[in-house]
C-alpha cells in the first residue's frame, strides 16, 4: 500500500519541460527540494491528479492511475495556503471526506476527535477556521488530509508561511505523524534544505523539471552526482580544476567548508593527502555559534571554509583533504 | 490602528470636495423635492405622506415593482452563473470581446433598447421573420408585450452586470480549496455546491441586489414591452402624479416612499458587497486553456447564445439605421441618415448638426469621466482608510433615486440658477452627469481598494513619506487599472445620458442622446437609429479599449 | 505619476477651452433680449426655432434667448418655482389640458392680440387671453394602408375582434397623447361609458405604450397597423418620405382637440417685445410652426403646403374645459388604471 511509480511522466511548459522518472517506496518519507520554478508543485499536482501529464504513466501499487480523477486516487494533499474551507468550522473541515463516504455521525465524531488529538488540537472542534493561527491551521489541514485514510500524503511547502521556530516544531510533528501512521507514504516539498535533511528518508533534488538525484541525505551531501546538487544541498566552493595539476579528468573541483583545515599554529598532516593553497586572504568571517564560516580569496576565487577559531593573520595557507574533494566534468560527477 | 494623528487632515480633506459637490448638486435638490411632500398650500402637513402610506394601491404597486425586480434579478444571475464559471476558469479568445460587448447594453438610453427589442423580437421583427421562413407559418410567436418580455429586456440589460461582477470575483478565487475538496473525494458537483458556491455567494448576492435596484426604477421598458397597465410600477405613479395630475406634493410623497425602499436595498447591497470584498483573493487569474472538447463546446455554445441574445437588438438598431422607409430616396438600404446627420444635407441654423453633438458628447463625457474618477477616488480613499460607512452610503445615494425623481430635482436646481448661458448649461450638465456616474465609479474602485494591502502604505510611511505623498505616489498608482475602468464606465454613462441633459442644458447644449430624442420626436426613426448606432460604436470602442488595457497590464504584471 | 497628472490637467484645460469657445459666441445684450421658455423640439434642428428665431430677430431687431426643457409641464413647474425671479418673458407650449395649472399660478398677463381676429373663436380656450393659441392638433388613429386589416371607421369599430393585437394605444398616465385619447373617449362616451370602450379596445391592444415616441415607433416598425396619433401625422411622411402609406382616419363620433398656447408672463420686463413675438408667431411663424410640429396653424389665413391635404379635417371636434379637466384628472386616471388592470 503506497508504492508510487512515475514512468516517463512529461509535461510541457513554456519555461521548461517536466520529465520525471521516480519510484517512491511504500511508507517512505520523500522530500523534494529545488529552486523556485523547478516544477516541484507541478509534480505534486500531477501525482494528485489535479494536472494531467502530456505523456507517461503514474502507478500506485502497480495500478495505473494516470487517468483517474483526483477524487478516486486515494491521495491526500496539504496545500501551502492550507485551503481550509472558510464556511465550515474545524470539525466540519475534518469530517468533510467522511461525510462523502457516508460515515455515520457517531463514527465521524470519533474519528475527528482522534485526528484532532493526533495533531494536538483536541477541543478545537467548534472553532471557526478563520480564527486559527498559522500553526493551528496547518495542523487542521494535516488532520483533514489524513481523514480520508490516504495511501499517499502530499505536502506542498506546508510550513513556508510560518515563522522559524514554529517551522522547526511542526516539521518534527509532520515526521511524527508520518511515523505514527504507518503505511502512509509521504512526499514533502520544500525549498528549505535543513528541513529536508532533518526529516526525510530520501531526498529528491529537482532542477528545471528534472530530478537530479534521489538518495538519502548523507549520500546527497557527501556524494552529489552533479555540481547543481552539490551547490544546492549545502555550502561549498567550486574551483576550476586547471588551477591545480591533478591527474583527473575533471573541469571543476568542489569541496565543503568543513573539508578545509586551517592550522592554528602548525600543520600536522600528510602533505600529500592535502591540496595546499598558499597566500589565501580572509575577506569575511561569520560567527555561527559552533564555528566560524570564513570567506576567503585565492587567486581571484572565493573559498568558504569552516574554522573553530578566527584567524589572527590576514593571509594564510589552507589545506583541503583530497579525499573530500568532489570532482565534476560538465556538471556531472566523476569518481 | 495606524497613526491617527498623521492621517487626520489629509483623507477628510480629500473627501470634502466630492461631498460638497454631492450636497449642492444632489442632496439639496433632492431634499427640496422630497420636502415638498410635507407642504401644502396651508403649510406643513403630513396628509400627503399619510395618504401614500395608507393607500392599498401604493402597496400593490410596490409589490409588483419588487416582484419584477426580484425576478429579473434572479433570472439575470442564474443565466450569468454558468457564463461566469466558463469565463472565470477558462481562457479563450473571445473573452475580452464578449465582456466589452456586454457592458454596452447597460449604457444605452432605454428608448433605444425598446426600439432594438421591437425590431428584433417584435411580431414583425427579425426573429419572427426567421421563424416564419423556417416553419412556413403565418403566425408570429408572441414574445413581446407580455410579462416575459419585461424579464427578457431586464435580463438583456443586466446579465452583463452579473457576468462581469461574478467572473471578476471568481477568477481571483484561488483554486486550492476546490482542489483540496477533490482530493478528499468530493465530486465536481458536490464541490461546487459545498465549497465554490458559498465562496462566491456574497458577490452573487451583491450583483443580484444591484440589478434589483436598477430594475426597481425601470419605467418605459416595463410599460411598452409589458404591454399595458397591469404591469405598472411605483415610478409610473410618481410620473402620473407629477406630470399629468400635477399634484407635486403627492408626487414628492411617493418619491419619498420609493426612495426609502430603495435606500434599504442600497444599504443591504453595500453590506453584502463589503462582505464580498473582504474575502481572500489571489492576484492571479485562475483561467486556464480549456482542454476537453466538452468544455470547448460549452464555451462555444454559451458564447453563441450570448452573442445572439446581446447583439440581436443592437444589430437591429444598426440595421434599421440603414433602411429607409422613404419612397423619395428609395426604400431599402440607404446611408441617407448618416449623410444627413453629418451635415451634408439639410443642416439648418445656429443649433448643432450631429458633428457638434458628437463633439459635445465627447467633451462632456471626458470631463465627467475625469472628475468622476477623481472624486470617487477621493471618497473611496476616505471611506476605506477611515471606514466611514455613512459617507459611502451618501456617495451611492444617486443609485437609489429613479430618473423621474432625479429629474424633479434637476429642475429645482435649474430654477434657482439664474444664468441661462451656454456655459451654465455645460457646467450643470457636467455636474449632473458627475452625480450619476460617481456611484458607479465608487462601486468599481471601492472593492479593489478595500482588498489592497495596507502594509504597503505602512512601508512608505516608515520610509519617511508623508501621508499625501504616499497617497499620490504609492496608493494611487497601484490602482491604475481600476481607475481606468472607473473612467471608462463614467464616460459611457455620460455619453448615454438623456434625462438630466434635457432639463439642465435648456436646449443650449446638444449631445448625441438629445439628438436621438429629437429625431424620435420628429418621426425620424431611421435617423434615431443612426445616432443610436454612433452611440453604440463609440461606447463599444471605449469598452474594448478598457478591456485591452486591463489585460495587457495584468499580463505584464504576471 | 507626475506625467499622468500633467496629462490630466492638460486634458481638462483643453476641454474647458472647447466649452468656453462655445459659450463665447453669445451676446448678452439685456436691453432687448426676450427670454422664451419652450419645449425641446422647438430648439431642435427639425423644429421651427432655427428658422423662426433668426427671422424674428432680423425683422424686429429683438434678440431671443430660447430656453428649452423637456416638456410643457416641466416648463410650467419651473416657472412657478422661480416665481418673481423667473427670467422668462414668454412660455410657449402649454396645452389647454394643462391650462388650469397655468391659471392657478397667476403667472400670465392677458394680451388681446389684434391677430386673434384671424383665429377661430373655438380655438381661443382662454377667454381672458392669458394663454394665446398658436397651433392645434386633433387626435386621430393612424392606419397603415399596407396592412391586412381594413381601416376602422369609428371608435366603436375598434372594439371589433378583427382588430385583436392590431392597435397600439398610449397610456394616459404617462403621456399627453394618451391623456388626449382618454379625454376623447370621455367626450364621446361620457363618464359612464368611456371605461367600457377602454376595456373592449384594451383587449385588442397589442400594447399600451408609455409615450407617443415608443408607440409611434412600434407602428412604423410594423408591429401593429393602427396607432393613436394626430390627423396631421401623415403630413410628415408625405413631405419627407413621399409616402402616403400611413393614413389618418376621421371618425364620425368626433375627435378630441389639443391646443398649444403661448403666454406672456406678468413679471416680464419686455412686454412690448413679448407681444411682438406673439404676433409674429401668430402670423409669419404659423406655417413653419405647423409643419415642424405636425400640427395645424390657428391662423385661418395661413397657407399650408399641399402635403396637408393628407391631413383629413374632421367634422366634429371636442374640447374640454381646463378647470373641469384639472378637477377630475386624478379620478379619471385612477379609474382607468383600475379598469385596465383587471382586464
Amino acid at each position: 500500500m503506497g508504492t508510487l511509480e512515475l514512468k516517463g511522466v512529461k509535461k510541457r511548459y513554456p519555461e521548461f519541460t517536466l520529465e520525471i522518472d521516480l519510484s517512491v517506496n511504500e511508507g517512505e518519507f520523500l522530500t523534494i527540494i529545488g529552486p523556485s520554478g523547478s516544477g516541484k508543485s507541478t509534480l505534486l499536482n500531477i501525482i494528485a491528479g489535479l494536472y494531467a501529464p502530456d505523456e507517461g504513466a503514474i502507478l500506485l501499487d502497480g495500478r495505473d492511475i494516470t487517468s483517474l480523477p483526483p477524487q478516486k486516487r486515494g491521495i491526500s494533499m496539504v496545500f501551502q495556503d492550507y485551503a481550509l474551507f472558510p464556511s465550515m468550522n474545524v470539525e466540519k473541515n475534518i469530517s468533510y471526506a467522511m461525510k462523502i463516504r457516508k460515515v455515520k455521525r457517531s463514527e465521524r465524531r470519533r474519528q475527528t476527535d482522534a485526528l484532532l488529538s493526533f495533531v494536538n488540537l483536541s477541543g478545537y472542534n467548534r472553532r471557526k477556521v478563520t480564527t486559527l493561527s498559522g500553526g493551528e491551521a496547518q495542523r487542521v489541514a494535516l488532520a483533514r488530509a489524513l481523514s480520508s485514510d490516504p495511501s499517499i500524503l502530499l505536502l506542498d511547502e506546508p510550513l513556508s508561511a510560518l515563522d522559524a521556530s514554529l517551522r522547526r516544531h511542526l516539521r518534527d510533528e509532520v515526521r511524527r505523524i508520518h511515523d505514527e501512521n504507518p503505511g502512509v507514504t509521504t512526499i514533502y516539498v520544500t525549498h528549505d534544505r535543513e528541513e529536508a535533511f532533518s526529516i526525510s528518508d530520501r531526498i529528491a533534488i529537482m532542477n528545471a523539471g528534472h530530478i537530479e538525484m534521489v538518495a538519502g541525505g548523507e549520500e546527497i551531501y557527501n556524494h552529489p552526482n552533479s555540481l547543481f546538487t552539490a551547490s544546492f544541498t549545502g555550502e561549498g566552493t567550486s574551483l576550476p580544476a586547471e588551477m591545480f595539476d591533478m591527474d583527473v579528468d575533471a573541469d571543476t573541483i568542489f569541496f565543503r567548508p568543513e573539508s578545509v583545515t586551517i592550522p592554528q599554529t602548525k600543520f600536522y598532516g600528510d602533505a600529500d593527502a592535502y591540496l595546499i593553497l598558499e597566500g589565501v586572504k580572509i575577506v569575511s568571517a561569520e560567527f555561527l555559534g559552533s564555528c566560524y564560516l570564513l570567506g576567503l580569496m585565492y587567486e581571484g576565487h572565493r573559498i568558504l571554509a569552516e574554522s573553530s577559531f578566527r584567524p589572527a593573520e590576514d593571509t594564510m595557507t589552507i589545506y583541503i583533504r583530497k579525499t573530500r574533494l568532489l570532482l565534476f566534468k560538465d556538471g556531472r560527477a566523476v569518481s | 490602528m495606524r497613526g491617527r494623528k498623521r492621517e487626520s487632515a489629509f483623507y477628510p480633506a480629500m473627501a470634502a470636495i466630492p461631498m460638497v459637490l454631492l450636497v449642492i448638486v444632489f442632496l439639496l435638490p433632492l431634499s427640496f423635492n422630497l420636502a415638498r411632500a410635507f407642504f401644502d398650500e396651508d403649510g406643513f402637513t403630513l396628509s400627503n405622506v399619510k395618504e401614500v402610506i395608507s393607500t392599498p394601491y401604493t402597496y400593490r404597486l410596490l409589490s409588483f415593482t419588487l416582484m419584477q425586480a426580484a425576478l429579473s434579478s434572479l433570472v439575470s444571475v442564474l443565466v450569468a452563473l454558468p457564463g461566469a464559471y466558463l469565463y472565470a476558469n477558462y481562457r479563450f479568445r473571445l473573452k475580452r470581446l464578449m465582456l466589452s460587448l456586454s457592458s454596452l447594453c447597460f449604457v444605452l438610453p432605454s428608448i433605444l433598447v425598446v426600439l432594438g427589442f421591437v425590431i428584433f423580437y417584435g411580431n414583425s421583427g427579425f426573429v419572427n421573420d426567421i421563424w416564419r421562413t423556417i416553419t412556413g407559418r403565418e403566425e408570429a410567436i408572441r414574445i413581446l408585450y407580455s410579462f416575459k418580455a419585461i424579464i427578457l429586456a431586464h435580463a438583456f440589460l443586466n446579465i452583463p452586470v452579473a457576468l462581469t461582477l461574478i467572473t471578476e470575483d471568481w477568477a481571483h478565487t484561488p483554486r486550492s480549496q476546490e482542489n483540496a475538496s477533490y482530493l478528499l473525494g468530493s465530486s465536481k458537483v458536490h464541490t461546487f455546491l459545498t465549497i465554490t458556491l458559498p465562496r462566491i455567494m456574497p458577490t452573487v448576492l451583491s450583483a443580484a441586489l444591484l440589478i434589483f435596484l436598477f430594475c426597481f426604477t425601470s419605467f418605459s421598458i416595463i410599460l411598452v414591452l409589458g404591454g399595458g397597465p397591469q404591469y405598472t410600477t411605483l415610478e409610473v405613479e410618481i410620473y402620473r402624479t407629477n406630470n399629468i395630475v400635477m399634484d407635486s406634493a403627492k408626487a414628492s410623497a411617493l418619491s419619498l416612499f420609493s426612495f426609502l425602499v430603495n435606500l434599504v436595498i442600497l444599504v443591504l447591497y453595500m453590506a453584502v458587497s463589503r462582505n464580498a470584498a473582504s474575502r481572500e483573493k489571489s492576484r492571479d487569474d485562475r483561467a486556464v486553456r480549456p482542454t476537453s472538447w466538452k468544455t470547448k463546446a460549452a464555451i462555444a455554445l454559451y458564447n453563441t447564445l450570448m452573442l445572439i441574445f446581446m447583439l440581436g437588438p443592437l444589430v437591429s438598431i444598426l440595421a434599421r439605421s440603414v433602411i429607409s422607409t422613404s419612397s423619395r430616396y428609395k426604400e431599402g438600404f440607404s446611408l441617407r441618415s448618416y449623410a444627413e446627420l453629418f451635415g451634408l444635407h439639410r443642416s439648418v441654423g445656429v443649433m448643432s448638426d450631429a458633428f457638434q453633438a458628437l463633439v459635445n458628447s465627447l467633451v462632456i463625457a471626458l470631463v465627467v469621466a475625469l472628475l468622476s474618477t477623481v472624486m470617487a477616488l477621493f471618497l473611496c480613499l476616505y471611506t476605506t482608510r477611515r471606514r466611514s460607512k455613512a459617507v459611502e452610503v451618501v456617495g451611492m445615494f444617486p443609485l437609489a433615486i429613479s430618473s423621474v425623481t432625479l429629474g424633479l430635482g434637476y429642475y429645482i436646481i435649474r430654477a434657482h440658477i439664474h444664468s441661462s448661458g451656454v456655459l451654465a448649461g455645460y457646467i450643470l450638465v457636467i455636474l449632473a452627469h458627475l452625480v450619476i456616474a460617481m456611484p458607479f465609479a465608487m462601486r468599481t474602485i471601492s472593492p479593489v481598494m478595500r482588498s489592497g494591502n495596507p502594509r504597503i502604505l505602512d512601508a512608505a510611511y516608515t520610509l519617511g513619506a508623508s501621508v499625501s505623498r504616499t497617497c499620490f505616489g504609492v496608493e494611487i498608482p497601484m490602482l491604475k487599472t481600476t481607475l481606468a475602468r472607473a473612467f471608462i464606465f463614467s464616460f459611457a454613462l455620460s455619453v448615454g445620458e438623456v434625462n438630466a441633459t434635457l432639463t439642465l442644458a435648456e436646449g443650449k447644449v446638444v449631445t448625441l442622446p438629445i439628438l436621438l430624442y429629437r429625431l424620435i420626436n420628429s418621426y425620424n426613426y431611421q435617423g434615431a437609429c443612426a445616432i443610436g448606432s454612433v452611440l453604440m460604436v463609440m461606447t463599444f470602442i471605449i469598452f474594448a479599449l478598457a478591456q485591452a488595457m486591463g489585460t495587457r497590464r495584468s499580463n505584464g504584471n504576471s | 505619476m507626475k506625467r499622468n497628472l500633467f496629462t490630466t490637467v492638460l486634458l481638462l484645460l483643453l476641454c474647458t477651452t472647447v466649452l468656453f469657445s462655445q459659450a463665447a459666441g453669445e451676446s448678452t445684450d439685456d436691453e432687448k433680449t426676450l427670454t422664451l421658455y419652450c419645449y425641446d423640439t422647438f430648439s431642435s434642428e427639425w423644429g421651427s426655432g432655427p428658422t423662426l428665431i433668426p427671422l424674428f430677430e432680423q425683422e424686429t431687431g429683438i434678440k431671443v434667448d430660447v430656453v428649452s426643457t423637456g416638456d410643457a409641464v416641466e416648463m410650467l413647474s419651473r416657472a412657478i418655482m422661480e416665481g418673481e425671479d423667473c427670467p422668462a418673458d414668454l412660455i410657449m407650449g402649454i396645452s389647454d389640458d394643462q391650462a388650469s395649472k397655468a391659471y392657478e399660478s397667476a403667472l400670465f398677463e392677458p394680451y388681446d392680440s389684434p391677430v386673434l381676429e384671424h383665429v377661430d373663436d373655438s380655438l381661443e380656450f382662454d377667454g381672458e387671453h392669458r394663454l394665446i393659441p398658436f397651433d392645434y392638433g386633433v387626435f386621430a388613429f393612424v392606419w397603415d394602408s399596407e396592412s391586412d386589416v381594413p381601416a376602422p371607421r369609428s371608435l366603436d369599430d375598434l372594439m371589433d375582434p378583427v382588430y385583436k393585437d392590431k392597435i397600439i394605444l398610449i397610456d394616459p398616465r404617462t403621456s399627453s397623447v394618451g391623456l388626449g385619447l382618454l379625454m376623447w373617449t370621455i367626450d364621446v362616451y361620457g363618464e359612464d361609458g368611456y371605461l367600457d370602450w377602454w376595456r373592449a379596445v384594451g383587449q385588442n391592444a397589442l400594447t399600451i405604450a408609455d409615450g407617443w415616441s415608443s408607440g409611434y415607433g412600434l407602428f412604423t416598425e410594423g408591429e401593429a397597423p393602427i396607432v393613436i396619433s394626430y390627423t396631421t401625422s401623415p403630413v410628415y411622411h408625405v413631405l419627407w418620405e413621399d409616402s402616403t402609406r400611413y393614413q389618418a382616419l376621421v371618425f364620425p363620433e368626433g375627435h378630441h382637440q389639443t391646443i398649444e398656447s403661448i403666454g406672456m408672463l406678468a413679471t416680464s420686463r419686455h412686454k412690448e417685445e413679448a407681444k411682438a413675438f406673439i404676433d409674429f408667431i401668430l402670423t409669419e411663424g404659423q406655417a413653419e410652426t405647423a409643419i415642424a410640429n405636425s400640427m395645424y396653424p390657428v391662423n385661418g389665413e395661413t397657407v399650408l403646403p399641399d402635403a396637408y391635404e393628407w391631413a383629413p379635417v374632421p367634422d366634429k371636434v371636442f374640447s374640454m374645459d381646463p378647470e373641469y379637466v384639472a378637477a377630475n384628472i386624478d379620478r379619471w386616471t385612477e379609474e382607468w388604471t383600475q379598469a385596465m388592470t383587471s382586464l
